[in-house]
């Protein structure tokens, strides 16, 4: 039985990242063309008219989303960076946005009932404009996470949303292929 | 005794914050700013210290204090001088290493999974990221009274495996953070001057 315990907490490492739309199943698909050499400015996402169901501070949940959609880019060898609210812009393409939903969910649900009960849900969406404004493609995504060890924090699940959502807009950026 | 086996992967988390991860912007020195006064009050130690240090580069450097109920203005001594304030803003601190932690904590703790714990914390990388943001308040004398204020962030992300605390690596970001993002602020400052 400690085995099967043991076993039972080795495979929870392997499923602590963030569930969602993966791929052009999950949600309708807009083109766009893809950028080219252009200095990209992150905005910090607002979080005006976001669905919040989370106790603890979500402030800073709109830069940090900004930071980790730069910081994608760059690893993918575009030059971009984030900018905070009252920043401003400075690059040829502005991605910016807005937090659409932070939802903390329910710890008890996650450990005592799990598959899905109480996950964290975390969403976005926005826009890719050129310097003068022109709105060059609109994007929209979410991730949940129902798996963290004794159930996760909200506040650790929900970062590795705002981390996967990031990297989920950087691809986007990077592929022209737009969830909408 | 129960964490007996562990002991070996301690201390091996490795350095939390590499220079590569705080590469800094190219400051370029405004030519024709004479005097600068610098405003540390509302600055933490690393970003007072690092703005010390960069506001040695620029000519006749000196830190000032403001009086209750006067502008930065106040302190400008001639024309082509910078009254400069700085200060931190929010903070962001995310990582993994409590969970890890806590996993490695209770593997060990049943004994049989102390093969799980060691595993854990070699396999499984902790990380952490940390984004500060900070603001600069800036008078030009001479060409405006009322601050211009400029806003930078910074972001620190870093990896590792071994046993790490998540104070301890929230510890070392933030001061590479508060660094990296007075550097940038004074970059700016430096771009706005020209």
């Amino acid at each position: 039985m400690r085995i099967s315990r043991v076993a039972a907490m080795g495979s929870m490492l392997l499923l602590t990242a963030c569930g969602g739309p993966t791929g052009p199943g999950g949600a309708r698909v807009a083109r766009a063309p893809r950028l080219t050499g252009q200095q990209i400015a992150v905005s910090e996402f607002s979080l005006d008219g976001a669905n919040v169901r989370y106790g603890g501070s979500s402030e800073a949940f709109g830069i940090a989303l900004a930071e980790e959609i730069a910081s994608s880019l760059r690893e993918r060898g575009y030059q971009a960076q984030a900018l905070p609210a009252n920043a401003p812009p400075r690059g040829a393409i502005v991605v910016s946005g807005r937090i659409t939903r932070v939802d903390g969910g329910s710890q008890a649900l996650r450990y005592f009932v799990s598959f899905g009960a109480g996950a964290t849900k975390f969403g976005a969406a926005g826009a890719v404009t050129g310097a003068d404004g022109t709105r060059l493609a609109g994007f929209s995504d979410e991730r949940w996470s129902g798996w963290g060890i004794f159930g996760g924090s909200s506040r650790s699940l929900l970062q590795k949303c705002v981390r996967q959502v990031g990297r989920d807009i950087a691809d986007m950026v990077d592929t022209g292929e737009y969830r909408q | 005794m129960v964490g007996a086996g562990l002991l070996p992967l301690l201390g091996c988390a490795g350095q939390i914050v590499r220079p590569s991860d705080i590469a800094s912007p190219t400051l370029r020195t405004p030519a024709d700013v004479r005097g600068v006064v610098l405003l540390l009050e509302a600055a933490p130690p690393a970003m007072a210290d690092e703005a010390r240090r960069l506001g040695a580069q620029w000519a006749d450097s000196r830190e000032g204090r403001l009086s209750q109920g006067d502008g930065l203005a106040s302190l400008c001594s001639a024309p082509g001088g910078v009254v400069m304030r700085l200060a931190q803003g929010r903070t962001y601190f995310a990582s993994n290493a409590g969970d890890r932690n806590a996993l490695i904590i209770y593997e060990s703790a049943i004994v049989v999974g102390l093969p799980v714990a060691a595993i854990s914390a070699l396999a499984w990388p902790w990380y952490g990221e940390t984004i500060i943001e900070g603001t600069l308040d800036t008078v030009r004398c001479g060409r405006n009274t009322e601050p211009t204020r400029l806003v930078a962030s910074a972001h620190v992300r870093s990896e590792g495996r071994g046993l790490v605390r998540g104070g301890t690596i929230q510890k070392a970001q933030e001061e590479a953070a508060l660094r990296l993002v007075t550097r940038k602020l004074f970059a700016l400052a430096a771009d706005d001057a020209r």
